[in-house]
């Protein structure tokens, strides 16, 4: 199938509205605070269940962007980023809003973030084929040195201790192993339960651990800090001129290209991309006093950072198998549940699905253009949908989608079990994704080990016969020495 | 900061022993790959990590004992309001859970999503009546009519 045929594919009746549904879903998801990507990724599984792969990656890819836009709304209409990656528009987003430009403010946030993921999109059409075409000669001591990679973003997506994310990721790979062993069948920590010698399915874990514990949190910020909505912000001037918009585009373009590279990096994501291109748009201002106090660019640059991520992310995440930060991570979950296991034979086994993949994130990102335009002078209405209806509505989505996947009231009860411990664990400090990715990558781990030791007979040395294996193992050590290095000031300043 | 990590270290100590010691429960056999293999890494693995918080939350109650007894005296009502709030939640969600396979969705929903609107301070008594009655139908035509998503039915007879 050629991109045409993607686009063609994507633009059908039976399937717009898919990517349509995804896009505006991921956009009011994204603009609510207290509601990620990860959680709209996750309340949408049990629809995209139903679908064909490709309209369910599609809309997953629409919500995915989506939410990294929406929570630049949030973040400029009340002060609070809807979603970690809209920080940094925070910080000269409101200001324009408290001066009375919070029009023009999302207005050049609508348009840097769409051609954020636009330059992304076709970074990642020429990029992520020409890294599964090199990763199609992995065999399962390869693929064992990239899952140990993969995790190893683990300790990246730690937050502040990396102690404790790193016993969130173990935790995560001790939930993956009590089920069937993948190598031998033998039924581990089964207790001769039925429901436990199937294990733990990977979408309740989802559902608990992100949406239900999120819930959670949620009353605890309604009842111990009452969140409060700014008043009716006067939505005018949405489009800035022309002469303003060739202006833009000088820090636009290169913010994407930032972005995008950035997401490409495992365990990185929006947050920090949106904070360098912040950085390097003040560095190279001829005024960089005014950023910080309503400068136009302190929202153009890390919304173009923060949506060129989205394509980035998906470079390790389509052709590795990968994923580039937490986000990144529920997706693959929510891949795997519909029976597509991202990595380079994706491109081999279901070639299919790449054009519409591509064809979507362009068009996902057409649509977050003329979506945010179009409807900017709804965003102050949304962020005041009482919290009364929302996590309620949510909180009964959660257990639906929970049960809907093998029809089980079990599912509901992991869902329940899971958001309990996913909310003790935010509550003391324990990051969720590394749970996440313990999870997802854990039995991916354990089998490819298994399928290079059956294939050696035994002989361990073969996971260190490989020049890729050893690269991976090497990335992976530096991967955990940077992220200890650049946690250690953390730690030594709060001691 | 410090008690909380020293609790929570020493429970994933003695998580990690017992998942550790269950292992000896599993056959032995001769694979490339034993099932024992992966749970014992990873119990072990979270043993010195977990040791290694403990460490950490140890010296974080011996340097900050002072203002941690200052920090416990102050208690607030709207944390005991919230900490019953939570509690009731979340043996409202597991009730949920219990009844909603023998009554069925729509039965099991409404009082559900009536509860949560209360408990996250909707106090206008129709309105969370009305509105628990429409969410759960309007996610029952959703969920059942629009994508034919299997949804929990009444089993009681």
């Amino acid at each position: 199938m050629t991109i045409i045929q993607g686009f063609l594919y994507v633009l059908h009746p039976l399937h717009f509205p898919f990517l349509l549904l995804g896009v505006v879903g991921g956009i009011i998801v994204g603009a609510i605070p207290g509601l990620t990507g990860s959680v709209g990724i996750i309340l949408l599984l049990p629809f995209i269940y139903y679908l064909d792969a490709s309209t369910a990656i599609v809309m997953l890819c629409g919500m995915f962007c989506g939410a990294m836009y929406g929570g630049s709304i949030s973040a400029i209409l009340i002060s609070t980023p809807g979603t970690p990656s809209a920080v940094a528009t925070v910080l000269d987003g409101y200001p324009l809003a408290q001066k009375g430009e919070a029009g023009r403010a999302i207005g050049v946030a609508t348009i840097a973030s769409a051609m954020g993921g636009i330059i992304s999109t076709f970074c990642l059409m020429f990029i992520a084929p020409q890294l599964a075409r090199f990763a199609l000669k992995f065999g399962p001591e390869e693929y064992f040195a990239l899952m140990i990679f993969g995790l190893t973003i683990i300790a990246s997506v730690s937050g502040r201790s990396l102690v404790k994310g790193l016993i969130a990721g173990f935790f995560g790979l001790l939930i993956a192993t009590v089920g069937l062993d993948p190598v031998t069948g033998y039924a581990r920590f089964s207790f001769n339960i039925p429901n436990l010698m199937r294990g733990f399915s990977t979408l309740p874990v989802l559902i608990g651990l992100f949406a239900i514990s999120q819930i959670f949190i949620q009353l605890e910020e309604k009842i111990l800090k009452e969140r409060t909505i700014h008043p009716d912000q006067k939505i005018t001037n949405v489009l800035p001129s022309f002469r303003e918009l060739k202006r833009l585009f000088n820090i636009i373009i290169p913010a994407s290209f930032l972005g995008t590279f950035i997401g490409i990096i495992p365990g990185t994501g929006g947050t920090i991309a949106a904070f360098l291109a912040y950085n390097e748009a003040k560095r190279w201002s001829k005024d960089p006093e005014s950023f910080g106090k309503g400068n136009i660019m302190g929202v153009a640059a890390p919304e173009a950072a923060n949506n060129g991520t989205t394509g980035g992310a998906m470079v390790p995440l389509l052709s590795l198998g990968i994923p580039g930060d937490a986000v990144t991570a529920v997706m693959l979950g929510a891949l795997l549940l519909i029976g597509i296991r991202p990595g380079p034979l994706l491109f081999r086994e279901h070639p299919e699905i790449i054009n519409p993949i591509f064809a979507g994130m362009f068009l996902a990102n057409v649509l977050i253009l003329i979506m945010g335009i179009l409807s900017i002078r709804l965003f102050p209405k949304i962020l005041k949908t009482p919290d009364s209806i929302l996590f309620p509505v949510i909180f009964t989505l959660c257990f639906l989608g929970a049960f809907s996947l093998n029809n089980s009231i079990y599912d509901m009860l992991v869902a329940l079990i899971f958001g309990i411990i996913g909310y003790i664990m935010r509550k003391n400090g324990f990051p969720v994704a590394p749970v996440v990715l313990g999870v997802i990558l854990g039995p991916i781990v354990e089998d490819e080990l298994g399928r290079a030791l059956i294939i050696s007979h035994g002989n361990w040395k073969v996971l260190f016969q490989s020049s890729i294996a050893i690269f991976f193992y090497i990335i992976s050590i530096l991967s955990l020495f940077y992220s200890l290095k650049r946690q250690l000031p953390v730690q030594m300043k709060n001691s | 900061m410090g008690g909380k990590e020293i609790i929570l270290s020493i429970t994933f100590i003695i998580i990690s022993i017992i998942v550790f010691a269950l292992t000896f429960q599993f056959p032995h056999q001769t694979v490339a790959l034993v099932p024992t293999a992966f749970p014992r890494f990873i119990s072990i693995s979270l043993i010195i990590l977990s040791i290694i918080l403990l460490i950490q939350g140890i010296r974080g109650i011996t340097k900050h004992t002072s203002s941690l007894k200052e920090a416990q005296k102050i208690k607030s009502n709207n944390s005991k309001n919230f900490f019953i709030r939570l509690i009731v939640m979340m043996f409202l969600a597991f009730l949920y859970t219990r009844v909603i396979g023998k009554i069925g969705y729509l039965g099991a929903t409404p009082p559900f999503i009536a509860g949560n609107m209360f408990l996250f301070k909707e106090r206008r008594i129709t309105w969370i009546v009305v509105l628990s009655l429409t969410i759960t139908f309007l996610l029952y035509f959703i969920f059942r009519m629009l994508f034919k998503i299997p949804i929990p039915r009444f089993t009681l007879f």
